[in-house]
């Protein structure tokens, strides 16, 4: 293990999951009890780890660049340990179970599809800047 | 408490998180080499476990007090840190990707149902060990 990567799955991870605090201090549960504040922080972080992948895939990123943003920023702004949680207290809340699948298969659905349009969004952008180097 | 600290809590947990996450999967995939994400899939469901587990015994319900020293440093932090949603979306779409489509979807839903399992799991083991005691 190189210190250098050490830092930077750490700091990545730090940063991350303080980003998450701060949406869950900032962002309210809707009146149905749907965890918009999770829900938030899981689906920006699939569009930031499919901008990423889709720019590693048609540029160049560092494997320590890789570490910072999509091992740490993306994994540590990302829970899936409160999602299950949640789901999982909500589903056994007789008026909540309706919203808890909602917010299960939302989750899953749109976190694909983001991921999706930012990775070719990401290889686009990467694309373009590497036809302008040239 | 202040928000500082409770902040501070967090990255320092989503730090050690994170390390934990890339250690682990990269010591899965060391024994494991396939094309299906395991790594990911067992640190996710592992997570949901000890949040099970660990909510229940601190009697923490429905999303618990995010101003606690505890729930920061180990709820938000360090299994926040060391579980991922965006890999997963990330994996599904590549298995999609390589036309692996029943792994895919395999992954896709199993991961959920999995987590939702080892979560009241880890809830029924902590109702346990808290009579236990």
């Amino acid at each position: 293990m190189k210190r250098g990567d050490v830092l930077a799955a750490f700091l990545g991870g730090g940063l991350g999951a303080a980003w998450r605090e701060v949406l869950m201090l900032g962002v309210a549960d809707l009146p149905s009890g749907f965890p918009a504040a999770i829900f938030l922080a899981n689906m920006i972080a699939a569009a930031i780890i499919g901008l990423a992948a889709g720019w590693a895939a048609q540029g160049t990123m560092s494997g320590r660049s890789r570490l910072f943003l999509m091992t740490g920023i993306c994994g540590g702004l990302s829970t899936f340990s409160t999602f299950m949680w949640d789901a999982e207290q909500m589903l056994r809340t007789t008026d909540q179970r309706v919203t808890a699948v909602v917010y299960l298969i939302g989750s899953m659905v749109l976190g694909l599809i983001l991921v999706w349009l930012a990775s070719r969004t990401g290889a686009r952008i990467a694309a373009r800047g590497r036809d302008a180097a040239t | 408490m202040a928000d500082a600290l409770a902040l501070g809590l967090v990255f320092l947990g989503g730090g050690i998180g994170s390390l934990a996450r890339w250690q682990v999967g990269l010591a899965i995939h060391r024994r494991y080499g396939g094309p299906f994400p395991l790594g990911t899939l067992v640190i996710n469901v592992s997570g949901s476990f000890i949040i099970g587990l660990l909510c229940t015994l601190l009697g923490i319900g429905l999303r618990g007090q995010v101003d606690d020293e505890v729930t920061a440093l180990v709820l938000t932090g360090l299994l926040g840190g060391y579980t991922t949603f965006s890999s997963y979306e990330l994996e599904t779409l590549e298995l999609l990707q390589a036309r692996r489509r029943a792994m895919a979807a395999g992954y896709w839903v199993g991961s959920v149902a999995a987590g939702l399992a080892a979560a009241f799991l880890g809830r029924l083991v902590g109702d346990a060990l808290a009579l236990a005691r």
